[in-house]
Formats: C-alpha cells, structure tokens, sequence
C-alpha cells in the first residue's frame, strides 16, 4: 500500500464535432425510429362511426369524442407514415382497416423500419407508454408554432404534454428563432458553466479484467490496458459526449449527449447497434446479462436488448432528468432530478413504487434487491424497502451531495462532496464510522490541486485504482492514473 | 387534363384533375413511379382517409393548385401562425375530429400546405391561453398531483410576464 506503481496514459484530445442537426422531419430519423402501432385506422373508423351515427341529442357526447381525437394527436400511437408511401398504399387492401393488425404487418415489412416489441405498445395508465416516435413528430410540429411562453403553459397541462414540450430539438428551434447563438453554447457547458474544456472524462467509466473503458466529452470511448497503460482502442462514432458506460466481457455501451446508445465490440472497435429512441442526453446505464437500462434528461428510461439492438420497454413517469439507474433483472429501480426514487417492473411498464422524501435531486443509486439506497444532493441518505416501497432510515450527517456509494452486505460506503466518507449500516441505519482527516492519506495528489486540477472521477477494482485527472483551465493534462496495490506479491 | 381516380377507405371514388392530385407528394410519387395512362383504370387506393376528409382535402388542393412549391429551407424561417389565408381560415371552421383528420390526412398524403396550416390553427387554438383554458379546449385531464403541479409552476414560470 504504502508505494503503489503509478503509471500515467494520455487521454488525446480529439477535434470535436459538432452535433447533429436533425429537424422535426428527417426523414432518415423517421426510417429508423418507427415503432409498432395499434391501428389508427380503426381509431378514425370508430370516430368517424360516431360522427355519423350520432344525434342530436348526443351532440355534447360528440364534442367530447372530437375532443379527445385532437388530443389523441398528441397522445396516441398511430403510426403509418414510412419511408415509402407508395408502397405502403398499395401493400394495405381497403379491407385491411377492419384489422388492426393487419396495419401493423404492413409496418413490420418495411425493411427500414426498427419495429419495437409489442408489449411497449400495449395500453397503460400513462398515454406516453402508446406513442411512435413519428406520431409524436406531428405534435412536436404543432408545438413547433407556439412562442416559449406558451409552451411552458402548455407544458403545465398534464404529464403527456410536459413530455412533449420537453423535447430538446424543440427548444434547440426556440433559441435560433429567438437569436440565441448556439455555437458558442456547446451541449456540455449549456448544462454545467464550468464545464469549458472540451476532452474532459466525463462518463463513469469501467474496469473489466485487465481493460479500462472510459468516456469523453471530446465524443469518443477509450479503451485502455491497465497493464502496459496503453490506449488499445478508440470508439469513434458517437456526435456528443460520452456521459455513461458500461462494459461486460468484450461488449461495451455507451450513452451520449447525442441521444443515442451505442454497443461496441471492445476488441475490434467496432460499433454493433446504435440504440435510438430516447430525445435527450443518455445520462446513466445499468448493464444486466444482455439487457441495458438506460435513463435520459428526457425523464424517460429505456430497456434495451443489446443483443439485437432492439428497444423493449420504455418507462415514463419521473417528471425530470433521470440522474442514475440500477437493475437487478428483475426490477429496474431510477434516481431522477425530480426529487423521487421509481421502482419499475420493466416487463409491464409500471412503476411499483414513487419513494418521495428527499428534498432534492437524487444523484446515485444502490440496489442489492432488498434495499434501495438513495443518496441526494438534500445531503441525506435514504433506506427503502423494494417490495412494500417504504422508508426503512434516512442516514444523515454528510454535509453535501452524495455522489457515490457502494453496498455490500448491508454495509454501505458513501463519498461525499463535504470531504468525508462514511460507513454505515443499512439495517440499523447507524453511521459506523466517518473518515477524515487523519484517516485519509492521499493517494494521488496533483501538484495542480490548488489551481484548478481535479480528480474527476474515480473506480477501483479489488487490487487497483484508477482516477480519471484533469482541469477546466489547462493546468492539468487530461489523463487516467492507475494505481496497482498488488505489484509487490507478483 | 389527365384526371385520376382516388378510393376513399370507404370506397368512395373520387375522379380529380392530375393537377389538383400532385398537390399530394404521395400521389405524386405513386403516379410518378406507375406512370400514368390517360385510359388506365387504375384507382389509387387510400385506406387512410374516409371519403368526407377526402372531400375536404380535394377542396383545399383545388384552391391551392396554383400554389408556388413551399421554400425548402424552412428550418430558419420564423414560425408564424397569423399568416393563414382568409379562404383557408373559412375552411378551417371545423370541429377539432374533422381538424385532427385533416391533419392526420394531409401527413400521409405529404400535403405540406395543408399540413401547416391545419397544425398552425391548433396552434393558435393553444396560444395566449393559461393551462387551464388549455385542457379545456382540447377536454385534457390534468394527471399532475398538487405537488407536481406547484413544481413545474415554478419551473416554468420564468417565461411569464411579471
């Protein structure tokens, strides 16, 4: 312990591209975000039944049901726009309307088309759960006339249209009409003013055996070897930073500023899916056998199968930025910026349990299948019981934010942004000790510590350390220091 | 003039100048890929609009047959919505079912124009009004609890006039 080897590796700075500008109608977004609807044409011939059959008398019944198709603009799932029109016209038979799975075939034919699993579409408490991606591009392009005022009042309405109005390309449009330059407002430092070097490391990156894996701003993964400390790949490929990884055996994923999932194949480099659907940063990511949970600034999380690239589930109920994600293969369990902590049953798409209690964003996670450990920028630390969804302890003492916590047996460690690190125990809710001071050694120390270096980051396996260094002002390179604490019994 | 003949989901045929069609990309393309025989029986089916959309839908085209092609680069224009025509405002007095067809109709039959102007009245149909008067326009359930409601208030209140 007391001379650990310190090996330094480069993190190189790579020119930054811009990101991708897709409007409301790209067609090539549309080809591939097409998702497996229930018939819409069995929705209007329904409306249109009512229409005509109805009397006079029901006239008020009428406004009602005419009333609800407007919405259903803007809430429903309808979905038969594709790629090819022409095709699609002459495939469907006239007969087809009577059948809604018929309308469905004829989108699953469309080679293009990345069609969902079924269930996704099955109809829930929340409206969100029925919508395409396209059928949502129509009402974005309604939103899309409406002043900011007015969409903020819209946002204020019900959770679908506060789901709506929240999309960032929207947003992106309201501040090029109002003037607002984005090119010298890059993704990153919109949301964290400090953040003004571009080739920070950014995501929570990985140790898998002898490799490390880590995310950048600068658009790229590395993939490292913790042995020779050399760079053994570069993912290119994603068209904003990387802000959340997770690496099992050769298979790496990745979540970016750029609103897509990438699976990558570690040894080759080469990207295996692209994973798209959410409408906002990737935030966090838990990665389970071949599935992936992923959680977004859209306030949404994904469930995906990274196998075949596919989209199962989408779960739809925090109210702002999920921050952190765990899951077990059987529960997803999310930490979001609205204050709350969800419990998920992914297979039907509902949410178990809202832990509301903390006062403030929740920022990290730990999930052992029993207990949910939350831990909040309100500086407290919250026990909850999966199953019944209640408040077993609030641990407090820390100062700050929470930004990081491992549980293991029932004992948990938190790091805290006061400078200490606790230890408890979860099942008494009693804190064990707290380290500082004196029962913290420096392991790292960066001459730049006073002067703007910083350790952003840090993972440990059982015999190593990695910290991920750097600056915001230049005084520190930007680099991975691997600490080995079993050089001596080699 | 070649004319071509269109099938309503309900069956309906509906017989309209080529000029008046095109106004339709879908159309256009369709008949475009086929070719098109001044003789052909050929009917162009549309399972996706009933014959009263149908109807309105060739109304407007008709009006609009002349239009010049909108701007491509729309993406930096300004988005208004009190630049509809008054023909188009005297069309547009339906009820939001017929509105909300007109739009789903207009979509698949890649009728920009339509497409605008039937999405710019349901957006005016939102604009200026508080959230209340929202949902009761468009008859939407408010499914925020008295807490959420209160926070996003308060998020979003910084666009509002003080």
């Amino acid at each position: 312990m007391d001379n650990p080897a310190c090996s330094t590796v480069d993190v190189p700075s790579i020119h930054k591209t811009d990101h991708t500008n897709t409007s409301l109608f790209d067609e090539s977004e549309l080809e591939l975000q097409c998702y497996h609807n229930e018939g819409v044409i069995v929705d209007d011939e329904e409306n249109t039944a009512d229409k005509t059959d109805a009397d006079d008398p029901e006239v008020s019944k009428l406004d009602v049901v005419y009333s609800e198709a407007v919405l259903n603009i803007m809430q429903s799932s309808p979905s038969w726009k594709n790629k090819d029109n022409s095709n699609n016209s002459i495939n469907m038979e006239n007969e087809d309307h009577d059948n809604d799975d018929d309308g469905c075939d004829t989108l699953k034919i469309e080679d293009n088309c990345r069609v969902s699993d079924g269930e996704s579409c099955s109809s829930n408490s929340s409206s969100c759960l029925t919508f395409s991606e396209h059928y949502i591009k129509l009402a974005l392009y309604v939103l899309s006339f409406l002043e900011p005022r007015d969409l903020l009042r819209a946002a204020q309405t019900c959770r679908y249209w506060k789901c709506l109005t929240d999309d960032n390309l929207l947003w992106r449009e309201k501040c090029i009409e109002g003037g607002v330059d984005l090119d010298s407002v890059s993704v990153s430092n919109k949301r964290n003013k400090n953040r003004a070097v571009p080739n920070t490391i950014t995501s929570p990156w990985k140790f898998c055996g002898n490799k490390i894996v880590s995310g950048s701003d600068d658009n790229t993964l590395k993939v490292w070897s913790v042995t020779t400390g050399k760079c053994l790949r570069t993912l290119i490929g994603h068209t904003g930073g990387v802000w959340s990884s997770q690496m099992s055996g050769n298979i790496i994923i990745s979540g970016s500023t750029d609103r897509t999932l990438k699976v990558w194949n570690a040894d080759t480099g080469h990207c295996i899916h692209t994973l798209y659907g959410h409408t906002s940063t990737v935030r966090c990511m838990h990665l389970h056998g071949n599935i992936v949970v992923s959680g977004s600034r859209d306030a949404t999380l994904r469930v995906w199968d990274i196998e075949n690239g596919v989209c199962l589930h989408i779960l739809v109920g925090h109210l702002a930025a999920v921050r952190c994600v765990q899951y077990d293969g059987r529960l997803v369990v999310s930490g979001a910026y609205d204050y709350t902590v969800k419990v998920w049953d992914p297979q039907n798409e509902t949410c178990l349990h809202t832990l509301s209690g903390h006062t403030n964003r929740v920022y990290s996670l730990q999930f052992d299948g029993v207990h949910v450990v939350s831990g909040s920028l309100d500086t407290s630390i919250k026990v909850w019981d999966v199953e019944t969804g209640t408040l077993k302890h609030t641990l407090v003492g820390h100062q700050s934010l929470t930004s990081g916590m491992e549980l293991r047996n029932n004992i948990l460690v938190s790091g805290n942004a006061d400078s200490t690190v606790k230890v408890w125990d979860i099942i008494t809710g009693r804190c064990l000790q707290t380290l500082s001071g004196e029962f913290i050694r420096d392991l790292v120390s960066l001459e730049s510590g006073g002067s703007g270096g910083v350790v952003w980051r840090i993972r440990a396996s059982e015999t190593k350390l990695v910290c991920a260094v750097g600056s915001r002002n230049g005084t520190e390179e930007t680099k991975l220091l691997v600490l080995d604490f079993d050089v001596e019994t080699k | 003039m070649p004319k071509i003949r269109l099938q309503s989901c309900d069956n309906d045929i509906f017989e309209v100048d080529y000029d008046v069609a095109k106004c339709s990309t879908t159309i256009k393309t369709m008949v475009d890929d086929l070719g098109l025989d001044d003789n052909d029986d050929e009917i162009v089916p549309l399972p996706n609009v009933n014959s009263a959309i149908l109807r309105k839908v060739i109304q407007w085209a008709t009006q609009h047959k002349d239009d010049p092609p909108p701007p491509e680069d729309e993406d930096n224009r300004e988005k208004r919505t009190d630049d509809i025509s008054s023909w188009d405002s005297d069309f547009l007095k339906v009820d939001q079912g017929t509105l909300f067809e007109l739009i789903l109709a207009a979509n698949y039959l890649d009728i920009k124009g339509l497409l605008d102007v039937t999405c710019k009245t349901v957006a005016n149909m939102i604009k200026g009004k508080t959230p209340e008067e929202i949902r009761k326009t468009f008859n939407i359930k408010n499914d925020f609890t008295t807490e959420e409601e209160e926070q996003i208030r308060r998020e979003n209140e910084w666009c509002e006039d003080k």
